[in-house]
């Protein structure tokens, strides 16, 4: 076996997951069914504010008063202007 | 002597496809997966291959730098099938594959386009080579190559994977399992974890994959599948269809990770969408075996059916609309609206003074490429009440902002102001 080749695949390989492992935990409510449910609620509100659902980004999910909040960070990008971001909650 | 006088044709075929590759790439208007993907904006896929496409646009926009990307990742793949093709057969067969990939519709029309697929063939094509080539002999840069090209493959499109997992089980099943001390196993896996990581981790993917579950992915349906399949092959390569043919006949001339790599580039598209045409640049491989037929035909055989597959490319996707024939694919046809018009387009918003439009009917992600205001989706906002201005793409959806001042209109868009 090439054991330097694998060490550097290896390590390789680490730092790319690195950045996934990291949101990972964050993800997590997903398993719950509720979240789900709400987070296809949450896409609706986005959409009925004109937003491209592409330039939505999810920052976090809470849980306030029973209901499930998403946190979204959203950021207009065109070929010309990328638009300040926006910090938007929605809750359900 | 006749041989070097074939071999100089061969080559003439490959410059040609080369040329065919870089012509044209600013005729057709940004459809939305490309916009998309130039934008830097997609929540579906893994970032590799969309970064690689928004990278082209720091120097500014360009449909035509945004899509040389595909252009050179397409030439990149006519190389490389000469290399996968030389590893069975001897050079002037190598050569007739890559010739007859230079020729090959679905791949001169993807490497025109800002598509991911090109650099997904690229890099499976890569895989597939380096996993030859290591087994062959474990050299160590050929393993290092390995891991990169199926790491980046992972990463260019969310199936990328598919092709390292199925070569991963071929090698287990062909090592009967004695896989413990073997790099090639080992850094295939290495390859596979970050995507396996990746994917739960960016909950768009998977929320992609259950919009589309059930009816454009999955397999209901299964015989208009294959039928829409076949179609859709036939509308994009034409009489290439020939080279699927005989590659299938000499199927037994090349080793199992090609049929692997022709398998799940032909087959994919039948699960995840038979009518997505960016799929056929999959086929290109197909060359490979078709030449291992193709070389044992008499030389004025071969000639005649080189020269009929390099008019079909030609008739197909012609490299101006001036050139451009009733048989040509509709977007080589004439100038893209979009590309024609936008220009016009913006001036109506400039004078209008719009900061922004709400868009009424389909908006597809190729608006925020063309218009310069901020664009809003109408499709679910409550529109009646907002004095704005409007780009309908849908004429009954203007019904929704009545009354309303026209500023701008023809058979693709209406601009209003409400």
């Amino acid at each position: 076996m090439h054991r330097g080749v694998l060490l550097l695949c290896a390590l390789i390989s680490l730092a790319v997951c690195a950045p996934s492992l990291k949101r990972l935990p964050g993800m997590a409510p997903f398993l719950n069914p509720k979240v789900r449910a709400a987070a296809s609620l949450s896409m609706k509100d986005l959409r009925e504010r004109g937003w491209w659902l592409t330039d939505a980004s999810l920052e976090r999910i809470t849980e306030s008063g029973g209901k499930i909040c998403f946190s979204w960070d959203y950021r207009y990008r065109s070929s010309i202007v990328e638009q300040p971001s926006i910090i938007a909650s929605t809750c359900h | 002597m006749r041989m070097k006088r074939e071999e100089a044709a061969l080559l003439l075929i490959v410059a040609f496809g080369v040329a065919m590759r870089c012509l044209g790439l600013g005729i057709p208007d940004l459809a939305t997966d490309e916009a998309q993907y130039v934008l830097g904006d997609s929540i579906g896929h893994p970032p590799l291959g969309i970064a690689i496409l928004h990278a082209t646009q720091f120097l500014g926009q360009s449909l035509i730098a945004a899509r040389a990307v595909s252009a050179i990742f397409g030439i990149l793949t006519i190389l490389l099938i000469y290399g996968l093709a030389k590893m069975i057969f001897p050079k002037r067969g190598a050569l007739l594959a890559a010739a007859l990939a230079s020729v090959f519709p679905s791949a001169i029309l993807f490497s025109r386009l800002a598509y991911l697929d090109t650099m997904l063939g690229f890099f499976w094509g890569a895989t597939t080579l380096c996993f030859l080539a290591a087994r062959k002999q474990r050299h160590p840069f050929a393993l290092l190559c390995l891991f990169l090209a199926s790491l980046a493959a992972t990463f260019i499109k969310t199936q990328g994977f598919l092709l390292p997992l199925f070569l991963l089980v071929g090698h287990f099943l062909s090592s009967r399992g004695r896989v413990l001390k073997d790099d090639i196993f080992w850094l295939l896996v290495l390859s596979l974890l970050p995507i396996a990581f990746f994917i739960p981790a960016h909950p768009g993917i998977l929320a992609t994959l259950a919009l589309y579950g059930g009816n454009m992915f999955g397999i209901g349906g299964f015989a208009s599948r294959v039928s829409l399949l076949l179609f859709t092959w036939k509308n994009i390569l034409g009489i290439a269809m020939i080279v699927l043919l005989c590659g299938i006949l000499a199927l037994r001339s090349v080793p199992w990770p090609i049929w692997i790599l022709l398998i799940i580039g032909s087959f994919l598209s039948l699960f995840l969408g038979p009518t997505h045409e960016y799929y056929t640049v999959f086929l290109v491989f197909w060359t490979i075996p078709a030449a291992a037929i193709f070389i044992h035909f008499k030389l004025w055989l071969r000639s005649l059916l080189l020269a009929t597959l390099v008019a079909n490319a030609f008739l197909l996707l012609p490299p101006s609309p001036s050139f451009a024939t009733s048989s040509a694919e509709l977007m080589y046809q004439k100038e893209g609206w979009w590309n024609a018009h936008a220009a016009t387009v913006n001036t109506v918003l400039v004078n209008a003074h719009a900061d922004s439009v709400i868009v009424l009917g389909a908006a597809g992600q190729e608006l925020r490429w063309y218009v310069r205001p901020e664009v809003f989706v109408g499709k679910e906002m409550d529109v009646g009440e907002r004095p704005r201005i409007y780009l309908v793409t849908d004429p009954k959806e203007a019904k929704r902002i009545q009354p309303a001042k026209i500023l701008y209109g023809d058979e693709n868009l209406q601009i209003d102001e409400h």
